[in-house]
């Protein structure tokens, strides 16, 4: 069913899906077994020093990662801002990470991205908000790291937090990037990386560089997360939204 | 072409990468140049830092050309 979030019904439903989602995120996440297996000290120290970082992760594992960021920084003193694109369903994201006193910017590359930036740029220099930026987000290609990030971290001086979630056997959503959802009382693996600074005078072809590395380290995160549960990085799907439009059912 | 419209369009043309001498007021910062989201960034940091002046996000959100930011820098002088 197709919703028109400007209309009052379309306003309606989607404040009624992002209540539900939070709800149901909060829930499900209370069953589950969740463990830093690596730079928990480099959380702390994130926590402790207040200074912004880019927190970063895949795209698939957004819905392992929003209670944990929302516990483990939000509701301990960090200032997070959002990135959240201006679809539908960055509409109900929005909606709901509101609820929790989460700051948004909507827009991506492909809509509004120049202005989004921009306020993504002021939240970090003038407000010292730590951004959450999904590097691959919203539409793909999976894990292929979008340059944006690395500049945002150039140019703000905040290094990007590279963040890995696995959960055991998980379930995947039929999204592009076969979204992870945890199964009740499972367990979830975080791995934090080193913070990583991008430094300001890199030329075009030293920032691509950069990206690469960026884009290696987050799978490397990843990765060590899924060992920990006895799981494994699959091969990103070649697939990105444009591909495989619509379909979010559960497998 | 007065001080602050020649350091404008040789920020573009750093940020773009086309020599200051290629470029034309008609051309389209993304269709034309391939200034993208990350590069407009960096352009307009660069802009405000280099002219010591602060763009408002209503006056960056018409610059689309070369032209229109060399109009805003014109208008500013």
């Amino acid at each position: 069913m197709k919703v028109n979030p400007d209309s009052r019904f379309g306003r309606l439903t989607l404040s009624l899906a992002g209540h539900l989602a939070r709800w149901l995120l909060l829930g499900l996440s209370a069953t589950l077994r969740a463990r830093v297996v690596e730079g928990a000290e480099r959380l702390e120290q994130v926590r402790a020093a207040g200074s912004p970082v880019i927190l970063s992760f895949w795209h698939d594992r957004s819905f392992l990662s929003a209670a944990f960021l929302y516990r483990a920084l939000h509701l301990r003193g960090l200032h997070i801002t959002l990135l959240a694109s201006q679809s539908r369903d960055g509409e109900m994201v929005t909606r709901m990470v509101k609820a929790w006193g989460i700051d948004t910017v909507r827009g991506s590359a492909t809509r509004g991205g120049r202005a989004a930036l921009r306020a993504i740029h002021r939240a970090v220099t003038r407000k010292s908000s730590s951004p959450i930026m999904i590097p691959d987000g919203p539409k793909g290609p999976a894990r292929s790291f979008k340059v944006g990030v690395a500049v945002l971290a150039q140019t703000s001086g905040a290094p990007i937090l590279p963040l890995g979630f696995a959960a055991e056997k998980p379930w995947h959503l039929r999204s592009w990037d076969r979204m992870i959802v945890p199964r009740p009382f499972s367990r979830v693996a975080i791995v934090v990386g080193e913070p990583r600074h991008v430094e300001r005078d890199l030329d075009a072809d030293t920032l691509e560089d950069e990206r690469r590395r960026l884009e290696a380290l987050l799978d490397q995160v990843t990765r060590r997360a899924e060992d920990s549960v006895g799981g494994h990085l699959t091969p990103p799907a070649d697939t990105s939204e444009a591909e495989q439009a619509g379909a979010t059912d559960a497998r | 072409m007065d001080d602050k419209k020649s350091i404008g369009l040789a920020v573009v043309s750093e940020i773009s990468g086309r020599p200051a001498g290629e470029l034309q007021p008609s051309q389209n910062l993304v269709g034309d140049l391939g200034i993208d989201s990350p590069k407009a960034l960096q352009l307009l940091l660069l802009l405000e830092e280099r002219l010591d002046i602060e763009i408002s996000d209503e006056d960056a959100a018409q610059m689309d050309t070369v032209g229109d930011i060399l109009d805003y820098l014109g208008a500013r002088a």
